[in-house]
């Protein structure tokens, strides 16, 4: 049910905002602290805790204050959208496990990337397997730019054309591909394998990746007692930062115990040695 | 005679100056430098990203492949330096830095294994190429002359990086220059006091052996 609330329509609210000026549904469950407007709609207020943030140009709202989210600080912003909507009824069904309880492809699931469910043992092209977003941005409508560290950091052309070359070469060897946009840059994909191990042939360069046991559980880690040295060579810089941001920020080490949908295996450093290579 | 007096005057600070400057040369430990492969005079970019700067630093020297066979041995890979793991902040301007911090190791990673637990090779100048670039500010004039009144208080901060006790030693256990003995002269007359006293003090320096030199004789 929206309402027409003339205030937000006036609003320069930045892409991806959530919509405000609705009532929200029953299903909806809002705390008692997220103040709601005269007709129980969202408003400002609902969500944020800064004074007259309606008022405040978008450039200028403080985003890294404790009210800047109502109940903040809040470690990823899930956590806050949490507070509301049911975490379980709002996720997803994992499209990356693509064989049924019989053994067989979901293709249902294969046309959420592709338009038309490709030919499983013909060697293609990706212009071939009619990708529905270009490579770089066809994992973004799931994920986001950003879910792990470096992620992003890796998502360009490689300063060097030697890196490159040394690409090509050790895909070669490694007998993998590794794909690259039109312009060069990695992606998702260069290092990630978004089919379930077995859907495309892994005796293929196209299909070869590392097998994961149970791609339910997804990436999975132990504690290791270099922890302890990681965090001491951590904690000054982190100091300084949540002081700076007024966060909590804390970092740990933990020993990959499974990895997933990765084309070579990185907890032994073949994947990140198939592009970076040292003097010495 | 008056020319004599300033004669003396002048020419006494600088021979000790240089007698002093001598000194400090032939008791810095021999160091076999090893000179970067990557620091090559050729004319470089500017460093934008971190691993930019540290690749120009000339005062540390991190050759990767060389540590290859030892994760493998320890069945550790680039992730035990360099994280990857989840990240939950999203604002560029926050995840920017925290990506840096997180992949960018600092002295604590490298001296868990040189230093502390010494289960690498623990020469200085295997990573530091000049112990001029890495050491404290203090050091860099005199300091061999006043290192003793530090030295005695707290050996702790001088085992930074004086990993092995010879450094101590190579100097304090020579016979056959002046001036350069722990202890004042004639001591050993009068030592065994102190050793009843306290001997951790002694143990310090000398182990056991050096008691039973003589006293087993």
């Amino acid at each position: 049910m929206v309402f027409s609330v003339q205030a937000a329509d006036k609003l320069n609210l930045p892409p991806l905002h959530h919509v405000v000026g609705v009532k929200p549904s029953e299903a909806i469950n809002i705390p008692d602290v997220f103040k709601l407007g005269e007709q129980q709609e969202l408003i400002c207020a609902t969500c944020h805790g800064l004074k007259d943030i309606d008022k405040t140009p978008v450039e200028e709202v403080d985003t890294d204050s404790a009210d800047f989210l109502v109940g903040g600080s809040y470690r990823g912003l899930t956590g806050f959208c949490y507070r509301c909507h049911d975490e379980k009824k709002t996720q997803r069904d994992n499209i990356h496990l693509m064989f049924d309880e019989q053994g067989d492809i979901k293709k249902e699931n294969c046309t959420f990337c592709h338009e038309d469910v490709p030919e499983r043992d013909k060697a293609q092209s990706i212009a071939d397997v009619k990708l529905r977003l270009p490579l770089k941005t066809i994992c973004l409508g799931c994920h986001l730019k950003d879910p792990h560290f470096n992620s992003v950091e890796h998502q360009v052309k490689p300063a060097q054309d030697e890196m490159l070359e040394r690409i090509e070469k050790n895909s070669k060897e490694q007998g993998i591909i590794v794909p690259l946009t039109d312009k060069k840059e990695v992606v998702c994909v260069s290092c990630h394998a978004s089919h379930q191990y077995g859907v495309l042939n892994p005796e293929t360069p196209a299909g070869k990746q590392v097998k994961t046991e149970n791609l339910d559980v997804g990436v999975d880690y132990k504690e290791h007692p270099w922890n302890s040295v990681f965090t001491a060579d951590k904690a000054l810089r982190l100091d300084e930062f949540n002081q700076q941001h007024n966060m909590q920020v804390k970092f740990s080490y933990q020993r990959i115990v499974q990895e997933t949908l990765l084309r070579l295996p990185a907890k032994d450093g073949q994947l990140c040695l198939v592009c970076h290579d040292f003097k010495d | 005679m008056h020319w004599l007096f300033y004669m003396v005057l002048f020419i006494l600070p600088i021979g000790s100056v240089t007698a002093e400057l001598a000194l400090e040369k032939s008791m810095l430990p021999k160091l076999q430098v090893i000179v970067p492969q990557h620091l090559g005079s050729e004319k470089r970019k500017k460093a934008e990203t971190w691993w930019e700067k540290r690749d120009q630093r000339s005062d540390i020297y991190y050759p990767h492949k060389l540590h290859y066979s030892v994760m493998e041995e320890e069945g550790d890979s680039c992730l035990l330096c360099h994280a990857f793991q989840k990240n939950d902040e999203h604002n560029e301007n926050k995840r920017k830095p925290l990506n840096v911090i997180a992949n960018e190791p600092l002295m604590g990673i490298c001296h868990d294994c040189h230093v502390d637990e010494k289960r690498g090779p623990w020469r200085c100048d295997l990573c530091h190429d000049d112990p001029k670039k890495i050491w404290p500010a203090d050091h860099n004039s005199g300091y061999i002359q006043h290192h003793g009144e530090d030295s005695q208080q707290d050996t702790e901060i001088c085992e930074t990086c004086h990993i092995d006790r010879k450094f101590c030693t190579d100097c304090h256990f020579r016979r056959d220059t002046l001036g350069t003995g722990y202890h004042p002269l004639g001591y050993i007359n009068r030592h065994g006091l102190e050793s009843r006293m306290m001997p951790a003090n002694c143990a310090q320096c000398h182990n056991n052996f050096y008691c039973k030199d003589c006293h087993n004789q």
